[in-house]
């Protein structure tokens, strides 16, 4: 509350010269972040007061050459999913002055969208599951229907007089034969 | 400060109720219908509310919740200028320093008003200081105590 | 000089076009105003310091007059000029006014293309555009900045004419390009809102992957027919090419990103974060149909190859059926009102896979005036109820707003009753569908998602007007505004009468040999449809099948947040994967990082014969000489 308190004193004097204030979770200023990967319980036990945690919560990533040193792992909570109404230091961003960010902060923040929430009525697998069973359904369909067609066979259309030749607009002198475009068929009695 | 926080027993199940009635409010959009329907729930509500024997009660509020996740709205029903509604951050006003950092140029688009402000700025910060110092002197003279200092 | 029809056609559109890209300059205050003016931000913060600033005389302006008054001269221009080529039976003008760009082998120049599609197009949007511009001074007057919106909006239409209009596929580019960027502008409009911009942002990133179709396209189009022209690559011979498939597939990405297809649809219901004139001009005549429309141009392609008008026609079916189904479930009213409009676009992509690319332009011409119309009664619905979008909320309002209503029902009725708008060019796409021989699932899927049409829409109309009114607030605003009800009545005008007025008068609709059941399918799909709301109002959703699948409905089929997580999760994997490969990897070892070591190794060896030996230079020398020779003469032999 003190941090918040701070803030508040900061917003309010607005003409006054800028205080400086630091954090009291860690050190600010000389101390550059990260530091080197913890070795031994005391390095570890320091690393954790450096970032405000308790040494049971302390987890840095494994030191598997990518540099992030004694950062902590942190839970991938997605700003969205943090309390609307909570009383944060910066209300736009829910986050509180100084406080430690996941290092993949800039998938957390509420400019992008909420791949991480907890707590979903039916769960991600099963979402996926529908959403493909719909899919490949219609896919099956669809392959389906390329196979088997459905269609109303129909044929050009017939007109008398020699199918309307001289109607359409040809010559009338040369009438060519009219085309046959059915037969009766014989009987075999006669 | 924190965004965990420990709630009572009463509070999870106020904050249940409210939310349930909220949820069936989306459910059923006819006002008469709901209201039948609500008063249900109060009833169901109230049945355990002399409840004293504390484990029961708990079983009752987690039998409550599980209940409620199970039937809860896909779209609930969000206010318009609360968080997640339509109308929420919209046309947040522009802070009133932002002023401050105008270019002289357009400043000089509106002399009347920024020849007051300059004067009202001084008066505030003539103020602040007045008043720093009255603090400062009250201190020394013991009638007040001294400030701690802030972290540096 | 003898006055053709063409000359004045040609000089009317090219008029309308430079008034309009005129105008953007003009809509600041200081070419109307003498006095000061007020900034919005000087207001509010005056108040807050109680300043009162009463010497400065302050002078209201709003640009949205002069917006209105532009539009009403250009609809009335473009009439005048659609009238001229009714008469005349111009089939197209083609002009070019100068090279553009003359170093290059492509010869880009300024191209336009006045044929009757872009007449009909220019008509419609001119007279939706105008009719938005009214009611937009209606609804954005509260809004602190409404002045430069009206200014946004003409950038925008520009944009999309000049994309209608052109010939040259860079100018085409230019369009549809600036679409996209405006449409990023208009969404974002509140930027204070944090769902806003990146609502905004997901708009923008959508409309670039349908970029990279066009892109494709315009590449291999230059490559292979050597030429940025489309006439030129519509009636070039050498259509068979091997890279034909490409050229689809560019052209088929890119409408599907623009008129969101279904896997680029999410954009669309995020359009909706902009205020609501800005929804309705995106939404029903422009930004969206932009794609539908490229297909149209371009449907000559699509001439040989089977496949890909089973690809279209499945996609589009795709589209409807989720966008209606969707649709179904929601309970903003613009949200239902935007998925109709994915929804009618799959429907136009449908009729563009079975070779009907003009039943598709019909289907965009009439579905823009009902479409705008719907966007304008749910945003006077919208802002009488003090800004209040939620079906559930409203209800009992015929008799409060009675011309919204009336028109709300008549816009919804467009689609599913006999001589209105809507009807006509559904009718005949499904008409079409059912007499081609393409796949039958693409009827069967148009055939459900015009019944899931007639669900939402009186879904809408029983949520709003059959209800007890159940609203929070207190009316604030009457739809008495002159505004409002001349913008509704006009498009509503449009509505009743545009649907015969374009079959009869402008195109020529095919007939098609369909059953009888076929013929009446349109007819008895929607009253099925209805009568399956009712049943479902009725009963209720209890079992967990039931409520799955409501759920499924409600989020969209789950696309949303399946699709995020697995981009996420896929690029960061590849970024891992290369990070380590490749940064770390790679180039450490044979890379930038891996030359240093060798060449210093290198080095080394070769200044271990560096001793100042003559006997040894000598030698070495003769060894190389001896080389060179040795290899020269097993190279002759």
């Amino acid at each position: 509350m003190a941090l918040a308190r701070c803030a508040r004193c900061l917003r309010f004097d607005r003409f006054s010269p800028v205080v400086r204030v630091s954090s009291a979770r860690y050190a600010s200023g000389d101390v550059s972040l990260p530091g080197p990967y913890p070795e031994t319980p005391e390095e570890r036990a320091a690393a954790a007061k450096k970032y405000g945690m308790r040494v049971e919560d302390y987890e840095p990533y494994a030191d598997d050459g990518w540099g992030w040193g004694d950062y902590p792992k942190l839970k991938k909570q997605h700003a969205d999913d943090r309390d609307p109404h909570g009383d944060w230091d910066f209300p736009e961003d829910r986050r509180n002055w100084g406080e430690v960010m996941h290092i993949e902060q800039d998938l957390f923040v509420r400019q992008r969208p909420n791949a991480y929430k907890q707590n979903r009525k039916i769960p991600l697998w099963k979402q996926s599951m529908i959403l493909g069973g719909i899919l490949t359904t219609l896919a099956t369909l669809g392959i389906l229907g390329n196979k088997y067609k459905y269609f109303v066979p129909v044929g050009p259309k017939q007109y008398p007089f020699n199918n309307l030749y001289v109607e359409k607009g040809g010559d009338p002198d040369a009438v060519p034969d009219t085309p046959k475009n059915y037969t009766f068929p014989t009987s075999s009695y006669i | 400060m924190s965004a965990t926080k420990t709630l009572s027993h009463a509070q999870r199940v106020l904050r249940l109720y409210k939310r349930s009635v909220r949820h069936m409010e989306s459910w059923i959009p006819e006002r008469p219908a709901f209201r039948y329907e609500a008063t249900v729930l109060r009833a169901r509500f109230d049945e355990h509310k002399n409840e004293n024997d504390m484990k029961k009660a708990a079983q009752i509020l987690q039998a409550g919740e599980e209940e409620f996740w199970e039937k809860q709205h896909p779209q609930p029903y969000i206010f318009i200028d609360s968080f997640g509604g339509t109308r929420y951050e919209r046309n947040i006003p522009a802070p009133e320093w932002v002023l401050n950092k105008w270019h002289p140029i357009e400043k000089a688009r509106y002399p009347y008003y920024f020849a007051r402000r300059e004067k009202r700025i001084a008066e505030e910060q003539a103020r602040w200081d007045q008043l720093v110092e009255e603090e400062r002197q009250l201190i020394e003279q013991g009638k007040l105590p001294p400030k701690e200092a802030l972290p540096s | 000089m003898v006055i053709s029809p063409s000359l004045i056609i040609s000089s009317l559109n090219l008029g309308i076009l430079t008034i309009l890209l005129g105008s953007i300059f003009f809509f600041s205050k200081s070419y109307f105003s003498k006095g000061n003016v007020n900034f919005p931000l000087i207001k509010t913060t005056s108040a807050c310091l109680s300043v009162n600033n009463d010497k400065e005389e302050t002078i209201e302006y709003n640009s949205g007059p002069f917006a209105m008054a532009i539009l009403k001269v250009l609809a009335f221009l473009s009439v005048l000029s659609l009238l001229v080529t009714c008469n005349n039976s111009i089939q197209s003008i083609n002009i070019t006014l100068s090279l553009w760009l003359s170093n290059t082998p492509l010869n880009i120049s300024l191209n336009f293309i006045y044929d009757q599609y872009f007449l009909v197009f220019l008509s419609v949007a001119l007279i939706v555009t105008w009719s938005i511009m009214e009611f937009s001074f209606y609804y954005m007057t509260e809004d602190p900045n409404s002045s430069a919106f009206f200014r946004l909006l003409t950038i925008f239409l520009l944009n999309m004419l000049i994309l209608t209009c052109s010939n040259s596929l860079f100018l085409i580019f230019l369009g549809w390009e600036g679409g996209g960027f405006l449409s990023f502008l208009l969404i974002s409009w509140w930027t204070t809102r944090n769902d806003a911009s990146s609502s905004a942002l997901e708009a923008v990133i959508t409309n670039r992957i349908g970029n990279i179709g066009l892109i494709t396209f315009m590449a291999l189009s230059a490559l292979n027919f050597n030429s940025s022209n489309l006439t030129n690559i519509l009636s070039s011979n050498e259509n068979l090419t091997p890279l034909l498939p490409f050229l689809l597939f560019g052209l088929i990405l890119a409408a599907a990103g623009k008129s969101a297809q279904f896997g680029l649809h999410p954009w669309l219901p995020a359009l909706l974060e902009g205020p609501t004139p800005v929804s309705a001009l995106l939404h029903s005549s422009t930004m969206v149909v932009a794609g539908v429309f490229l297909l149209v141009r371009t449907s000559e392609l699509f001439s040989s190859p089977l496949i890909t008008h089973s690809l279209v026609l499945i996609l589009g079916g795709t589209t409807a059926l989720f966008a209606a189904s969707t649709a179904i479930a929601q309970h903003d009213i613009k949200k239902i009102i935007a998925y109709s409009t994915t929804s009618q676009l799959g429907l136009m992509v449908t009729a563009i896979g079975i070779g009907q690319p003009a039943l598709a332009f019909f289907h965009i011409c009439t579905h823009a005036f009902f479409k705008a119309m719907l966007f304008l009664c749910s945003g006077s619905v919208i802002h009488s109820l003090s800004d209040e979008q939620d079906l559930r909320k409203m209800g009992g309002l015929s008799k409060l707003l009675p011309v919204t209503s009336s028109c709300l029902i008549l816009g919804s009725l467009a689609l599913m009753a006999p001589l209105l708008a809507g009807f006509y060019s559904k009718d005949l796409i499904l008409e079409a569908t059912s007499a081609s021989v393409l796949n039958l699932l693409g009827i069967v899927l148009s055939i459900v998602a015009t019944m899931l049409t007639a669900v939402y829409s009186f879904r809408i109309i029983f949520f709003c007007f059959s209800l007890s009114p159940s609203c929070s607030s207190p009316f604030s605003h009457s739809e008495e505004n002159f505004n409002l009800n001349n913008a509704l009545l006009r498009l509503a005008t449009g509505t009743i009468a545009s649907g015969w007025f374009f079959s009869n008068l402008l195109f020529a609709p095919p007939s098609f040999n369909v059953t009888s059941l076929a013929k009446g399918t349109p007819l008895i799909v929607p009253i099925i449809g209805v009568a399956a709301l009712f049943m479902s109002l009725i009963s209720s959703t209890s079992n967990s099948i039931g409520s799955n699948a409501h759920s499924a409905t409600t989020s969209q089929w789950f696309f949303v947040d399946a699709v995020h997580l697995s981009i996420i999760t896929m690029s960061l994997a590849l970024s891992f994967f290369s990070s380590r490969t490749l940064d770390r990897g790679w180039q450490e070892n044979i890379g930038p990082q891996g030359i240093a070591p060798t060449s210093t190794a290198l080095s080394k060896i070769s200044q271990a014969g560096q001793i100042g030996l003559i006997k040894r230079y000598i030698l070495s020398s003769m060894a190389s000489v001896l080389v060179i020779l040795a290899l020269s003469l097993l190279i002759l032999s």
